[in-house]
């Protein structure tokens, strides 16, 4: 394996040599800052292209949304990502799969999202008022995932992505191909990774591989004013548990903290073992567009998708039985009605979903359940000369009936919930060079079923978590204020986006005395209690053109999370960071660039003490490269690159990972990847 | 107009026969752990007759509610007693013994039992798992003066780890009860 690794890298060095420019177009251009666009959009959001997608293939979509500016993640271990918007995560993050919304066990913090990042062309993250229109419950903010449509009678055109990553010996290929006729359009797309053990720079982390394949398509049809397309995707994972996690005691627990690194020393395998992880996730969607004579339009989207899950545990009773398993079905339906009058744009719509969800195996978490979402919104957009003014306003039920089964009792019990949220926002061109944007959104979120029935150990964490089936929605009250200028060639941007959220009723896990006493000792416990929850912060960026070749770009994101029922810091936010990207594109050979990355990470010091088994880690800065360049040969257009992370294989632990008691982070990583487009 | 409305009418149907109701949410699984230790008992005995007994019960199982019994241990000073352990699983309503299915998985399992407190107790392993690596269900207890304490008994659960002479900290933890414990 190694071998190839090597001949990969020669290859690279001699390509590099003999590289041909074809394009004028920047090869590393990160994240698209939306500043300089015209007044006719009041988002608060931000742009990840399939650029810098393609850059990071291989990496899972927790990763590669990292890349833009607010959006931190929460860590399990080297293999589980998820994402984290404004210090939210889980249930409070709504990603949308190709306008379907992703519908998983999305509650589970060591539960990753389930798309494919390769299928994207384009990745937004909506932080501000427009969440609204995808669901209500995203109080933390909307990542929309959507894949290209080919253009109209576009040729054949193929598309090839290589990998090799040296820290877990990680492969991964993906292949995508697309054809457009005058009336017709499709795709069709398959990505395939496995990767071994990851290590850190001083030991290996046993048992974390990964192995992934994945697959997509979509189909459109266009005809007079009529569009038709279908979007089916299949994502199938298996993820390795770090072993030295596995510990089912404080007592174990504290043993492994008090030894500063694993008990057991680990080796290289790609083999992975009990306990793991083994997901599946269908979709299929239909989205039809009808335009009337008057420019209105119609637009009906329905879907459906099933997840499976299925979770190994360290010790099997039953070998090659799951000891959870669930499996969820979810369909949606969102019909919206678009129209303009002057400049006024007008959209109505109605979602439903019915969702239901079945467990087995031997380890209880959450119990079966069969769930109708029904919603109505209207979203209204004047654009004035100088000024842009959104409104929404939905309405959201939820009906849920319980199904549980004590001692071959069955009972069953129903919830409901129900609300009404809006948001308002405003934006002004102040001058040539500033833009304004503020917003307000009122949103709410049901708890979820977690939070309102989980009794029993969280694994890995070694403390026992309590739910609460009398939990009420919470209630959120949102502020954003955006500042965006451009200079007068576009040579500076800065973008500010400052938020601060007064959550009512914010669900929040609370240490409860006394301790869980159980036959494997006494817990530490902590229940779900609903609280006053105050959260502020501001994502920050600065770009800088020093030339047609030199880019520096700052990026801050700051984040203050506060109980104020509790008059106490929340615990579990990520810590302020601080980036620095800089990027060179070669003169005269527009295809090839360097990238020089920085990161910092500060220290977690709002936090209470005595809460956790750890405080959090100290800061850490870590140093990224990026070299691209890319030729043609013949027809093909060939990309080559090279991204190393964390060049000094510093030691470092993140307070986000809940792995951080039991091993450090991965060390140094090189990624050689190569992209053929035929 | 009509056609959308047909249109529609065709995508709710086919969202009818995709969300056809899922006979299995209304019949749910049992909730109990079917390999889940609840209850732990050490039964002391001279000459072949149980003399004292120390019982942890949880019969609902991890977390839900508290212990239903959690006993003191009592022995004589300067004593030799056998010890057997005994496991049990109550989660479902009745009880099923567990201890001959961790007997047999002995191999990865061993107890240990642990006077702290200065407690003059101590025990030797009398079993052994078919690699002859000791394993605990079947103890020689010796006790010394008069002495309070506490005795921790550990189940550790060590798939592959397993050898002949291991710390009690190696693997992890099936069980960890801590009796209080009175030498008299």
């Amino acid at each position: 394996m190694c071998n190839k690794a090597v001949t990969c890298l020669l290859l690279f060095v001699l390509l590099m040599g003999c590289a041909v420019p074809i394009t004028a177009q920047r090869v590393l251009d990160t994240v698209v800052v939306q500043a300089n666009k015209a007044v006719s959009f009041t988002g608060v959001q931000d742009v990840l292209t399939q650029k810098s997608i393609q850059l990071r293939s291989g990496e899972s979509l927790g990763e590669i949304l990292q890349q833009l500016n607010g959006v931190q993640v929460l860590q399990t271990g080297t293999t589980i990502f998820k994402p984290v918007m404004q210090g939210m995560h889980s249930n409070r993050v709504l990603i949308m799969n190709n306008g379907v919304r992703l519908e998983g066990q999305q509650w589970g913090s060591e539960h990753a999202p389930e798309i494919d990042p390769m299928v994207a062309q384009k990745i937004t993250a909506v932080k501000g008022a427009a969440a609204i229109r995808y669901g209500a419950d995203a109080i933390g903010g909307v990542l929309l995932v959507e894949a290209a449509t080919p253009s109209q009678n576009q040729p054949l055109k193929i598309s090839v992505n290589t990998g090799y990553f040296s820290n877990n010996r990680q492969w991964n290929a993906n292949v995508y191909l697309s054809k457009g006729s005058k009336n017709a359009s499709y795709w069709v797309q398959s990505s395939f990774k496995r990767g071994g053990n990851a290590q850190t720079p001083q030991y290996w982390l046993g048992n974390t591989g990964l192995k992934e394949w994945n697959a997509s398509t979509g189909w459109e049809y266009k005809k007079n004013n009529y569009t038709s397309s279908l979007y089916g995707s299949i994502f199938t994972t298996s993820i390795g548990i770090f072993d030295g996690s596995h510990i089912s005691n404080t007592t174990d627990l504290l043993a492994v903290i008090a030894n500063g690194k694993p008990l057991l020393n680990y080796d290289f395998t790609y083999q992975i073992n009990r306990p793991n992880q083994e997901i599946q996730h269908y979709l299929l969607r239909w989205k039809q567009t009808w335009r009337t004579a008057s420019n209105a339009t119609w637009q009906l989207t329905t879907g459906y998708q099933e997840n499976r899950r299925r979770e190994f545990d360290a010790s099997a009773i039953a070998p090659g039985q799951p000891e959870l398993a669930l499996n969820i079905g979810t369909a949606t339906i969102d019909g919206a009605y678009n129209f303009t009058r002057q400049n006024i744009k007008t959209t109505l719509g109605a979602f439903g979903m019915r969702q239901q969800n079945v467990w087995s195996g031997r380890r209880f978490f959450i119990p079966n359940f069969e769930q109708y979402n029904a919603a109505l919104y209207a979203i209204r957009q004047h654009s004035f000369r100088t000024s842009f003014l959104e409104y929404s306003v939905r309405y959201d039920y939820r009906w849920m009936q319980i199904f549980r089964n004590r001692n071959n009792v069955i009972s069953s019990e129903n919830r409901q919930f129900h609300n009404v949220s809006g948001a308002i926002g405003f934006t002004q061109k102040l001058s040539t060079r500033w833009n304004l944007t503020t917003q307000y959104t009122l949103a709410w979120r049901p708890p979820g079923i977690n939070e309102l029935f989980v009794n029993g150990l969280h694994h890995g964490s070694a403390t026992v978590e309590i739910g609460d089936s009398s939990l009420r929605s919470e209630t959120a009250h949102k502020f954003h204020v955006q500042a965006n200028y451009t200079n007068a060639d576009s040579t500076l941007q800065i973008e500010a986006q400052f938020y601060t959220n007064f959550i009512q009723n914010f669900i929040n896990l609370e240490p409860v005395l006394p301790p869980t006493l159980t036959i494997r000792g006494a817990f530490p416990t902590f229940a779900y209690k609903q609280a006053n929850a105050w959260f502020t912060g501001l994502d920050a960026s600065v770009t800088k053109q020093f030339s047609t070749h030199w880019q520096v770009k700052g990026l801050a994101s700051l984040l203050y999370a506060y109980n104020t029922t509790t008059q106490n810091w929340l615990m579990q936010m990520p810590a302020n960071r601080f980036q620095l990207i800089t990027q060179y594109n070669v003169k005269n050979k527009a295809n090839t660039g360097f990238g020089l990355r920085i990161l910092h990470v500060a220290h977690q010091s709002r936090f209470v003490p005595g809460q956790d088994y750890l405080p959090p880690p100290p800061a850490y800065t870590l140093m990224g490269l990026d070299v691209v360049t890319s030729q043609k040969l013949a027809h093909t257009q060939l990309q080559w690159s090279l991204t190393i992370n964390n060049v000094f294989n510093t030691v470092y632990r993140d307070y986000m990972n809940r792995f951080r008691y039991y091993a450090d982070e991965m060390g140094r990583n090189i990624q050689v990847r190569c992209k053929i487009d035929l | 107009m009509k056609q959308i409305a047909k249109k529609l009418g065709g995508f709710l149907l086919v969202l009818a026969v995709a969300t056809t109701s899922c006979k299995k949410t209304g019949n749910p699984n049992v909730e109990a752990d079917h390999a889940a230790i609840t209850t732990l008992t050490l039964s002391f005995s001279q000459n072949g007759t149980v003399v004292s007994t120390a019982t942890f019960d949880d019969p609902d199982g991890f977390g839900g509610n508290a212990p239903v019994r959690f006993d003191s241990l009592r022995l004589a000073a300067n004593s030799t007693y056998n010890m057997t352990v005994t496991l049990q699983n109550k989660t479902s309503g009745t009880v099923t013994d567990m201890t001959e299915e961790i007997r047999r998985a002995g191999n990865q399992h061993e107890f240990f039992f642990i006077p702290t407190n200065g407690l003059t107790f101590s025990a030797t392993k009398l079993d052994r798992d078919i690699n002859g690596f000791p394993l605990g269900f079947n103890n020689s207890v010796t006790t010394g003066a008069v002495s309070n304490g506490n005795m921790l008994v550990k189940l550790m659960h060590k798939p592959l780890l397993k050898g002949p002479n291991d710390a009690p900290t190696v693997g992890h933890s099936d069980i960890e009860v801590n009796f209080r414990t009175f030498i008299q």
